[in-house]
């Protein structure tokens, strides 16, 4: 039988939503392993012996990153999670030789049926994905419109599905490549984190898969063309199963707000998403979000000022009012 | 009948550009490229301007943009410059060619600064299967360290919108008219908003639209982004990709007549034109083409629509004294004296 690895990535602060996720595949998806990737050090912290999950955990710093300081030093939390996770996949696919899918789930997201389609999608293919949404957002003026998708990226990479082989082996090299130093939020020079390189993903590769099944990476993005609904305890997606949730951008402090990221899709406009997000509210209360929300990832520096600001302003004021007047 | 009012009717095999006055140097060339590689289809031009006092072209269908009749057309006008005025004028001019002539079944969009060189049946023979067909800028990544790399694409667009064809269905429909919608509004050129003209849009298309054919074909729309991948050369006064496959067209994109030794305004290296004979070739070909249709004459024609934009030159030493001045600001900005962190 071929062996499924997935994996998550978060730092301390996020391990009650990695939890909740591997709970839920533990309970779907038996057979699959899972990983939690910590960009954190556990060393350097105390946390209650019974809160920690029994999930593997493998810290950033024992995977082998080349450049990894660099990299803690030109990226923000955010950046960081998110530049490691093709390093991440090729740790898998390079020491664990038993392994042939190697998947990836944001911490935020619930899977909520067996993988099954997928697993056969990875026999066909090497490389699957989901886009964003795969019917167009109408012009309403709320957000996310489609020009922060294009901003951002077609796909969502807060899931990425691989099977081993020559074509998963190159993206690996080519993004690890890449979000060495490209892994910036800079929407002016094209960039916006791992995600929106994955674009090149259709140009470069023959044996990729675009997964646009309702039920798969539900996310404020895509709800206004999926509704939600509960029949003997499942939940579907248009009347197909719901097969995993992203929660992106819920907080357990703000329990009232769908997403900070978005203002299109509201619990008063949306009923058929509360009594999901009730479900996640209280896995993530279970699973002690409160106690480990807190915490601060080892590997982010606080800002850096730079010396003698002050100084630095006197000396340029001149050359600015000079170059004002040419103007 | 005056020839802007030539009858679309009994015309089954269509290329069509959008551009301004002074463009139509460029469009008329396109004309003359495809009227030598393929006789049988008809041009159309969509003019995004009126109708200068002179047309020194009496082959080629011009279809001002006011035969349209676009009731948004006004206010696009003053929010656009002429070139995202263009861009949005691809998929309206697509919808009337489709609307004016019911016989019509397919439509072949190319930007004015394409030649054609090749046989275009490769192209009807994709729309047998497909609704819609795009081309892509590369098909193999560039290293970060190249003159121009892959970012470029992310903000701009994977695929080019200088080229696209279309088949009449129902799903063309729903493309253009969901294309349109969006020129509409959000046509800028504004890469920090997400907004690249038409073209950025297009990264939706094989998500959104069946029947969507992306073609590799390395003979379509080769151009100054993937000549990385791309080797012209010359045989028997024909133009070949790589050695072996037809070049069917080229797109001067960034081409200036009067810079001929760059190939694009956007890639400011010389060592193409001058390393591979056969492109240099290509493009003094092309250049000739340009300038015995009248691009002198054309040139200083101003658009009639769009936003005006005043471009304030700077005279040498001033700039030299800014770019000076600059530096030494961000000297004194950058130079390392050490850090402090901040506390929160």
């Amino acid at each position: 039988m071929t062996k499924t690895l997935a994996f998550t990535i978060c730092s301390i602060n996020y391990l009650a939503q990695a939890k909740t996720l591997g709970e839920s595949l533990a309970i779907q998806n038996p057979d699959i392993e899972f990983v939690i990737g910590l960009v954190d050090r556990l060393d350097r912290v105390e946390l209650d012996a019974d809160k920690i999950p029994q999930n593997t955990l493998l810290e950033i710093d024992k995977i082998g990153i080349e450049g990894f300081e660099e990299m803690c030093e030109n990226y923000n939390i955010t950046e960081l999670n998110t530049a490691v996770k093709p390093f991440y996949f090729d740790y898998f696919y390079k020491n664990r030789p038993d392994i042939q899918n190697v998947i990836y789930f944001d911490p935020d997201i619930i899977v909520f049926e067996p993988l099954t389609e997928l697993l056969n999608n990875l026999v066909k293919n090497q490389i699957v994905v989901t886009p964003h949404t795969s019917v167009p957002i109408e012009l309403d003026g709320l957000l996310p419109d489609e020009t922060n998708l294009l901003n951002t990226g077609i796909y969502n990479l807060g899931f990425l599905a691989t099977s081993r082989g020559e074509e998963t082996y190159h993206l690996i090299d080519w993004w690890k490549d890449r979000l060495k130093t490209e892994c910036k939020i800079d929407l002016i020079n094209g960039l916006f984190v791992d995600q929106i390189w994955i674009n090149f993903v259709p140009l470069y590769y023959k044996n990729y898969f675009i997964e646009k099944g309702a039920g798969y990476n539900v996310a404020y993005w895509n709800l206004h063309a999926r509704q939600v609904s509960e029949k003997n305890s499942k939940w579907f997606i248009n009347n197909t199963p719901l097969t995993f949730f992203h929660f992106s951008g819920f907080e357990l402090k703000k329990s009232d707000v769908v997403s900070k990221y978005q203002n299109r899709i509201t619990f008063e406009n949306r009923p058929d998403i509360v009594p999901l997000f009730d479900f996640y509210v209280n896995k993530l209360k279970q699973h002690h979000n409160d106690y480990f929300i807190n915490f601060k990832c080892f590997y982010i520096k606080p800002n850096k000022i730079k010396k003698y600001r002050r100084v630095r302003m006197f000396l340029q004021s001149p050359l600015r009012k000079l170059l004002a007047i040419l103007s | 009948m005056p020839f802007f009012q030539q009858k679309l009717n009994n015309q089954l095999h269509i290329v069509y550009t959008v551009c301004s006055s002074n463009h139509l140097p460029f469009a008329f060339s396109l004309g003359d490229s495809l009227k030598k590689s393929n006789p049988k289809y008809h041009f159309v031009i969509g003019l995004i301007d009126v109708l200068p006092a002179t047309i020194h072209q009496t082959e080629f269908q011009i279809i001002p943009v006011s035969t349209l009749n676009l009731p948004f057309f006004e206010e696009l006008s003053e929010k656009y410059t002429i070139i995202e005025l263009s861009c949005a004028m691809k998929p309206c001019f697509a919808t009337y060619l489709f609307h004016e002539n019911p016989a019509i079944q397919e439509l072949i969009y190319l930007d004015a600064d394409i030649w054609v060189k090749g046989d275009l049946t490769g192209i009807e023979e994709y729309l047998e299967t497909n609704d819609i067909i795009l081309t892509p800028h590369v098909t193999k990544p560039l290293p970060l360290t190249s003159l121009w790399n892959e970012k470029a694409f992310l903000n701009a667009g994977i695929y080019n919108a200088g080229f696209f064809a279309v088949k009449r269905t129902e799903n063309t429909f729903r493309f253009l008219n969901w294309w349109t919608e969006r020129e509409r509004v959000m046509g800028f050129y504004d890469f920090e908003k997400g907004m690249g003209v038409d073209q950025l849009w297009l990264n939706f298309v094989p998500i959104y639209f069946e029947k969507v054919l992306v073609t590799f074909e390395i003979g379509y729309n080769a151009a100054y982004w993937n000549l990385q991948e791309r080797t012209v050369s010359k045989k028997d006064g024909n133009y070949f990709i790589n050695q072996t496959t037809p070049l069917v067209f080229y797109h001067f994109s960034g081409y200036s007549v009067d810079k001929p030794q760059l190939i694009s305004k956007h890639l400011l290296s010389k060592k193409y034109l001058s390393e591979n004979q056969a492109l240099g070739s290509l493009f003094n070909e092309y250049r000739a083409n340009i300038l015995e249709n009248n691009y002198e004459y054309y040139r200083h024609i101003k658009p009639t629509f769009g936003k005006f934009i005043e471009k304030k030159q700077d005279s040498f030493p001033v700039k030299f004294i800014k770019k000076a001045l600059w530096k030494i600001i961000n000297f004194i900005e950058n130079i390392n004296l050490g850090y402090y962190y901040e506390t929160n």
